[in-house]
């Protein structure tokens, strides 16, 4: 089943988070919204989950309207960032619970979560705590309750943002095969490129409220060849300043050395400017362009 | 694949468009800082006079202000042997005393708790206009003296206040009566639940609340099953404090009550009056009941702030990988 929104906006007092989005998910898809924080993707999602409502415009899940419908009502599975398991159950009931309310009989309800406990490898648990798992685990557990009741699609919120780096890449390795496996029409959010170019069919580069691009990551890899556009997230892994130039050495997430970035301060106000700033700003057109190439192996 | 399948690459030499590209990146500003000192142990001690002197005056004004007038309430009350003690407690206008007390906290708290829930939900869970305001409105009955509370009470409700006529008219009755105890009591310990829940509330998240309601629970489902659970401890911590007050208010149900024995006296109101009548052991008596419920109170919480505390540690848990 496929996701549609057309024209969604909204607004978080007077900031806009999203500008007349239109986003279509195809049907068996699974889906990356890419985009660094503050730009909208989270509020995109929440808002096709049902757990937002948009200012203006509508999410239509295959042929039916549900702009007016409650999350309650969407019959969609939500993975959370940080898990939002119940604390107070068991894994097994965490798994029930969708089940549990919608009144399913008991046996059904057993013969269903045992199924998911095979599925996510973690059958010797069901009479754990989330407090006793580890966070892969514990997001197995919330990915296997958004699935229990058969949704007709699932949407995640940055699924791997809480993990550490070694997990993270098992887990997303095991989401693509699990996606392989079931064709749901997906959508998840993530600020980490590798992440979505690694696990999506598409994937949709969003910035400040609105869609940038979509695309295979393999055409938008040649996109971005072409044209150097593009939004990275980075952390600075050094800062060497002399008289009157700075430099920075630019990483993505994972320490790899993305690009070194040499930049004239003559004044000093600009200089005390760069130790106090959080993030920056680089039109790097105007300086060099940016080439992006696959490296396999 | 163990190599990144992705790598940006900084190339000097070609020629671009003006207007194409804007690079954000996000610089965390601890990057920036440099790394923190352990903190130095040696330097941050106080010489031992200064310690002990501190420790001793604590322990000194413990005891003179805490210890000392427990152990006299104890003391006063078994003075003239135990059978007086217990006589002074089985004494008809002690009993009904205690009968109100208990019909006032039975009264007072439930509601409270039902308010508490309700403002702490409304406050913790939705951004609306005016929301400063009620948390404000919510502390008022800490802010205001309970004597002052009472006599509100008394001005609306009285003879002479905005509403006696009316009351007067079908005959109901509210200042000096039962109803206007609970009502000042009720007043005077709203903030308890409330207060407590809010923090507690903000503090949990509404993400659990949200994955509930995904997963198709209705808003009463999500309520019992999710929220309530995750809020217990910090619901009857609210609840504890509460009762305590609500059980050993004074000054507003003294302005209400009117004193009339058998009738319109709670325990504190009671241990006032035996206590003016030079009746002391029997005024102490009774006095030790509150002093008792007290220390079963402050055990009670205790054990509650336990757990509330293993509780958070374990959601905190639950965040981190």
């Amino acid at each position: 089943m496929k996701i549609q929104a057309c024209d969604i906006s909204k607004k978080f007092g007077s900031f806009d988070a999203l500008r007349d989005v239109s986003l279509e998910v195809p049907t068996g898809q699974l889906t990356a919204l890419l985009g660094p924080s503050g730009s909208g993707k989270t509020t995109l999602l929440r808002v096709i989950a049902g757990l937002e409502t948009a200012d203006q415009g509508e999410v239509i899940y295959g042929d039916s309207n549900v702009t007016g419908l409650s999350a309650r009502d969407r019959n969609v599975g939500f993975v959370f960032q940080h898990y939002a398991l119940f604390n107070h159950m068991t894994i097994f009931e965490n798994i029930a619970f969708g089940l549990r309310v919608r009144k399913w009989k008991n046996d059904a309800v057993g013969e269903r979560v045992h199924e998911l406990l095979k599925l996510i490898q973690l059958e010797n648990l069901a009479k754990h705590y989330p407090s006793q798992l580890s966070g892969g685990q514990r997001q197995r557990v919330a990915l296997a309750r958004s699935l229990a009741p058969q949704p007709k699609v699932l949407l995640l919120d940055e699924p791997f943002g809480a993990l550490d780096a070694k997990v993270r890449l098992e887990l997303r390795r095991w989401l693509r095969s699990l996606h392989d496996e079931m064709h749901m029409t997906s959508l998840f959010v993530t600020h980490d490129q590798e992440e979505a170019f690694e696990v999506a069919d598409r994937v949709v580069v969003m910035n400040h409220g609105r869609i940038k691009q979509i695309g295979s990551p393999h055409e938008l890899d040649i996109d971005r060849q072409a044209h150097g556009e593009a939004s990275i997230a980075a952390r600075v892994l050094g800062i060497s300043r002399s008289r009157s130039l700075v430099k920075l050495s630019l990483a993505a997430i994972d320490d790899a050395k993305l690009l070194e970035v040499e930049m004239d301060y003559q004044r000093d106000r600009e200089l005390n400017l760069m130790s106090a700033m959080k993030s920056l700003c680089i039109r790097i057109t105007s300086v060099f362009s940016c080439r992006a190439r696959r490296k396999s192996k | 694949m163990n190599q990144r399948p992705l790598v940006l690459e900084a190339n000097y030499a070609t020629a671009v468009e003006a207007d194409s590209a804007v690079h954000v990146i996000d610089v965390p500003a601890t990057n920036l800082a440099a790394p923190p000192r352990a903190p130095s142990r040696r330097a941050t001690k106080d010489p031992a006079w200064v310690r002990v002197v501190c420790i001793l005056g604590a322990l000194a004004f413990l005891g003179l202000f805490l210890m000392v007038p427990l152990a006299v309430v104890f003391a006063e009350a078994f003075k003239r042997g135990a059978s007086v003690y217990f006589a002074s407690i089985r004494e008809p206008d002690a009993l009904l005393a205690i009968r109100l007390t208990i019909l006032t906290t039975l009264i007072a708290v439930p509601l409270n708790t039902l308010f508490g829930l309700a403002s702490a939900w409304a406050i913790a869970r939705f951004e609306f206009k005016g929301k400063t305001a009620l948390i404000t409105l919510i502390d008022l009955p800490f802010a205001v003296s309970p004597v002052i509370a009472g006599l509100i009470f008394v001005l609306l409700f009285g003879a002479q206040g905005v509403l006696g006529p009316l009351m007067e008219a079908r005959d109901w009755k509210f200042i000096f009566a039962v109803p206007g105890i609970v009502l000042a009591t009720t007043f005077v310990t709203f903030p308890f639940v409330a207060r407590e829940l809010i923090a507690f509330m903000q503090s949990t998240g509404a993400e659990e609340e949200e994955a509930a309601i995904v997963l198709g629970a209705t808003g009463m489902q999500t309520f019992w099953r999710v929220t309530i659970p995750n809020i217990k401890w910090g619901l009857l911590y609210g609840i504890i404090l509460c009762s305590a007050r609500a059980m050993g208010e004074f000054g507003a149900v003294s302005v209400v009550s009117g004193h009339i024995r058998g009738e319109t006296n709670t325990i504190p109101l009671h241990v006032e009056i035996l206590y003016n009548e030079y009746q002391f052991a029997a005024a102490f008596a009774v006095a030790s009941l509150l002093a008792l419920l007290a220390l079963v109170t402050l055990v009670i919480k205790k054990i509650v702030e336990y757990r509330a505390h293993q509780q958070l540690l374990e959601s905190q848990k639950g965040v981190s990988p």
